[in-house]
């Protein structure tokens, strides 16, 4: 018989960690609360027939975010064979309050309380026996990261499974409570499942909406439930829900004096917080946040990475990919359209492309270390001002942080966002971030126009989170966003050594994906653009063109390509690499492989290939295009994650029609403006085009916010009706 | 009437009421502020806001408007 | 054309329709293509595992 065992316990307690340690799979874990925002299922090892199902982390079964809607509906209707409760050893008291709780379910629990390494190096004890004995469950102590004791664990959890024992229950509340549930109880039986009573009962008890709506219950019963509650509250001088965690809390303090010793004294200070008084130091947080990403941009983008860039292209990119095969393809007499298509078409594109994968690696390296530090959830405590100034929550810091690496878990981690208006600014924001298949166009521009310059790379990832804050400004003011910022209560975990292995696999697992698209869609694409150019109609007809400026690719292009002429890139090239991009961001840089190479008859190399640029560009129409690159619609999988994250088809068109316009004011801004300093362009309708635009930011940034007053809370629940769908 | 936003920086605090109601009192007590609960004020953030505490052996962030429903002693 | 022509052509094209008919195939399944690699908690859409 197949038996399922739920992971269950707070967020960033190691469940992910212990997942990948029982079933032998690679999730990605971080160290961060809420890295796992979906369920995953895994086969335990060497038992074919258990399933253990990974739930994102809860901190109690009263459910405010989305991804604490999965775990508790999992639960509660699903009913895994068992639940495996994690703990955090290092923090048992806040651990233990979703213990209480899922104890309540009726279904067999047994709790490994992990990071027992950490534990015993900070000199505490944890008395298994009597955590067991007060909460009515086996207890095994784990250490995920070391991988000690999670089979055994798992083994419990199956034998538990298999006897279908639900633990005898723990009387957490004092009598007047228990009398109570104990009368609900009796009120519901029968209406529903006889293990899940008590759970029932103490939803019941605390007024639980969610629950009270699945369960129908008449009118008259429920006032005298009503009766029962109001009598206890007036008792106790509290609210029912206060009532209830007050005592919950109460028990486990009793629990905890009795099991667990610390050595350490109360409120002491910790490595990570004598870390954390340095880097979330009052002056200094923001500057070192800055000089971080300055750091991670700055290297892997500029001086090392282009150096690796030119290593790989002289390398593999010259010889390897590009030489070799030509004479070999010449050799056997291949004809000459075919050694094209192979040479100038797929092989310029993906090497042009291929080129930049050390960059890369070098980046999610250091991006896959910030994480696994724990670096992640400060910079959300140091910026959580900044974001409410317009409305997001620091948490919002979050998706744009994995953003840096691809946007499309980016816009799936906006799902901690409890609050529906938050979340959609972010999803519309998040894409702003230049993700890790943006980093070749930026790679590409530094080395051919601008010396290899770190600086480039730097500048974008700013302007990145620049666009995201006055977008927030922006949007703040408009009716769809209008409202009160969202709470923000985060807990703020302990640093740890990055894990080696966790590291090397997060980078690699990036680095492979890149490649593998490399070897896929920009492949299929080259091939395409490489007829497309190399046709076209001549005066003899439908043929192939000598020069691919009279291409089809060419004709097309150019029709469309006059309205960025205004932005600097007026040139059908850029117009089709930006549309090529839309596949994939790097593909913009294998499209200006396949097509510079040819159109100049240019030896194949990269080094050539930013010549090729920097014939068709200046410095300034090159940032222009970069920029607009970088900020207007993402590729087409992050739209779809942001289709399937919005769930509107309205708010989809608007996100990505907000991101494309934006795209082009900043663009169009940089050049005109950037032009008359440079003496590139002169005055003109477009300079006029650009003031117009400037004046019109300023007012949208500075205009009185007319939903920011006393009628806010009015106009902010009309509004949220209003966009509901 | 003292609330958790007046407490300085290095000070400890016990919760007296928890104000106001809904999901962020929820959300609040859920994370283990609740009636009796010793705090300490870890730190501020950089501009001012939110603010770090350490409750029940960990590290918690809130914001000073959450932290003005807080009523200690 | 050669033969070694028709035989470049024809492996060039097996290429292609492998790639397109691959990625007709992941889309009809549900997985996009995203840059994460796939083992990341938050793309369990993209990549079924």
């Amino acid at each position: 018989m197949e038996l399922k065992i739920a992971l269950a316990g707070n967020p960033n307690c190691g469940k992910t960690t212990l997942f990948n340690d029982l079933t032998g799979s690679n999730q990605y874990v971080g160290n961060w609360p809420g890295v796992t925002v979906e369920k995953k299922e895994g086969k335990l090892k060497g038992h074919k027939d258990v399933i253990i199902q990974d739930l994102p982390g809860i901190y109690s079964l009263s459910p405010y975010t989305l991804e604490e809607v999965v775990a508790r509906s999992y639960l509660v209707s699903e009913k895994p064979d068992a639940i495996l409760n994690i703990i955090d050893g290092t923090n048992v008291e806040r651990n233990l309050y979703l213990t209480t709780q899922l104890v309540e379910l009726g279904l067999p629990v047994v709790m490994a309380v992990n990071m027992m390494d950490l534990v015993r190096k900070n000199g505490d004890k944890i008395d298994v026996a009597k955590l067991s004995a007060a909460l009515g469950c086996e207890v095994v102590e784990i250490s995920a990261l070391k991988g000690e004791g999670g089979i055994a664990a798992a083994e419990k959890a199956m034998a538990a499974a298999q006897a279908k024992k639900a633990g005898e229950l723990p009387h957490v509340f004092t009598g007047s409570v228990e009398h109570a549930i104990a009368h609900i109880e009796e009120s519901i039986s029968g209406k529903v499942p006889n293990n899940f009573l008590r759970w029932y009962a103490i939803k019941i008890f605390e007024r639980d909406s969610k629950v009270m709506e699945t369960l129908h219950l008449d009118a008259e019963l429920k006032a005298h439930l009503e009766e029962h509650i109001a009598d206890c509250e007036a008792e106790l001088d509290d609210d029912a829900e206060s009532i209830i965690t007050n005592q919950r809390y109460a028990y486990i303090n009793g629990v905890v004096d009795k099991a667990v010793k610390k050595k350490a004294a109360k409120h002491s200070l910790s490595t990570s917080d004598k870390i954390d008084r340095v880097v979330t130091n009052r002056v200094a947080a923001l500057p070192i946040f800055a000089a971080v990403m300055f750091l991670v941009y700055y290297i892997a983008i500029g001086p090392l990475g282009t150096f690796l860039t030119d290593w790989t292209n002289d390398v593999l990119g010259t010889a390897w990919l590009v030489d070799i095969p030509r004479g070999w393809l010449e050799g056997v007499g291949c004809a000459g359209w075919l050694t094209g298509l192979i040479c100038d078409g797929i092989l310029a594109g993906v090497g042009a492309v291929l080129g930049f994968v050390p960059q890369m690696l070098v980046l999610f390296l250091m991006l896959s270390i910030l994480e696994d530090v724990g670096y992640m959830a400060r910079v959300a405590f140091i910026m959580d001002r900044i974001f409410r100034k317009f409305g997001l929550s620091g948490k919002s810091f979050i998706p744009m942080l994995i953003s840096s690496g691809c946007g499309v878990p980016g816009v799936m981690a906006s799902r901690t966002i409890e609050n529906e208006r938050d979340r959609r600014m972010t999803i519309m924001t998040t894409c702003f971030v230049p993700c890790g298949a943006k980093m070749p166009i930026i790679g590409l521009f530094a080395g051919a126009l601008f010396g290899g310059s770190g600086l480039v790379a730097v500048s974008a990832y700013f302007i990145g989170v620049a666009a995201i804050i006055l977008s927030g400004i922006i949007l703040k003011k408009t009716k769809g966003f209008s409202g009160d910022p969202a709470p923000f209560v985060m807990e703020l975990p302990q640093y740890h050594t990055p894990s080696a292995k966790n590291v090397f696999h997060a980078t690699w697992e990036r680095g492979w994906s890149f490649i593998k698209r490399a070897g896929t869609v920009i492949v299929a694409s080259s091939m395409i653009l490489w007829f497309l150019q190399g046709f076209g109609f001549t005066e003899t007809g439908f043929g192939a063109v000598e020069d691919n400026n009279s291409s089809l690719l060419a004709a097309i292009g150019g029709a469309v390509c006059g309205i960025f002429a205004p932005l600097g890139f007026g040139n059908w090239q850029s117009t089709v690499a930006t549309v090529t991009g839309l596949i994939a961001k790097e593909n913009v840089v294998a499209t200006f492989g396949v097509l510079f190479h040819i159109g100049d008859g240019v030896a194949e190399d990269d080094v050539a290939l930013w010549g090729a640029i920097a014939q068709h560009y200046t410095m300034l129409s090159a940032y222009s295009f970069m920029v607009f690159n970088l900020l207007c619609a993402p590729c087409f999988a992050a739209m779809g994650a942001i289709k399937r994250e919005m769930n509107s088809a309205k708010w989809t068109a608007a996100a990505i029609g907000y991101m494309c316009g934006l795209a082009y004011l900043v663009s169009l801004m940089i050049y005109q403006f950037g032009g008359l300093i440079t003496g590139e362009v002169s005055f003109g309708l477009g300079t006029v085009a650009a003031v117009l635009v400037l004046a019109f930011f300023i007012y949208m940034l500075f205009r009185k916010n007319k939903y920011d007053d006393n009628r806010l809370t009015v106009s902010a629940v009309h509004a949220a009706k209003v966009v509901t769908r | 009437m003292k609330t958790l936003k007046e407490v300085k920086v290095g000070e400890t605090a016990t919760v007296v009421k928890l104000h106001g109601e809904g999901a962020t009192k929820r959300r609040i007590m859920d994370m283990g502020i609740t009636k009796g609960v010793e705090l300490h004020v870890r730190k501020v953030a950089p501009l001012g806001d939110p603010m770090e505490l350490n409750v029940r052996g960990y590290e918690l962030s809130v914001r000073k408007v959450d932290a003005e429903m807080i009523e200690v002693l | 054309m050669n033969v070694p022509t028709i035989i470049g052509a024809v492996i060039v094209a097996a290429i292609f329709i492998a790639i397109v008919a691959r990625g007709i195939y992941n889309k009809r399944h549900g997985k996009g293509g995203c840059s994460c690699g796939g083992d990341c908690g938050t793309c369990g859409c993209c990549h079924e595992k």
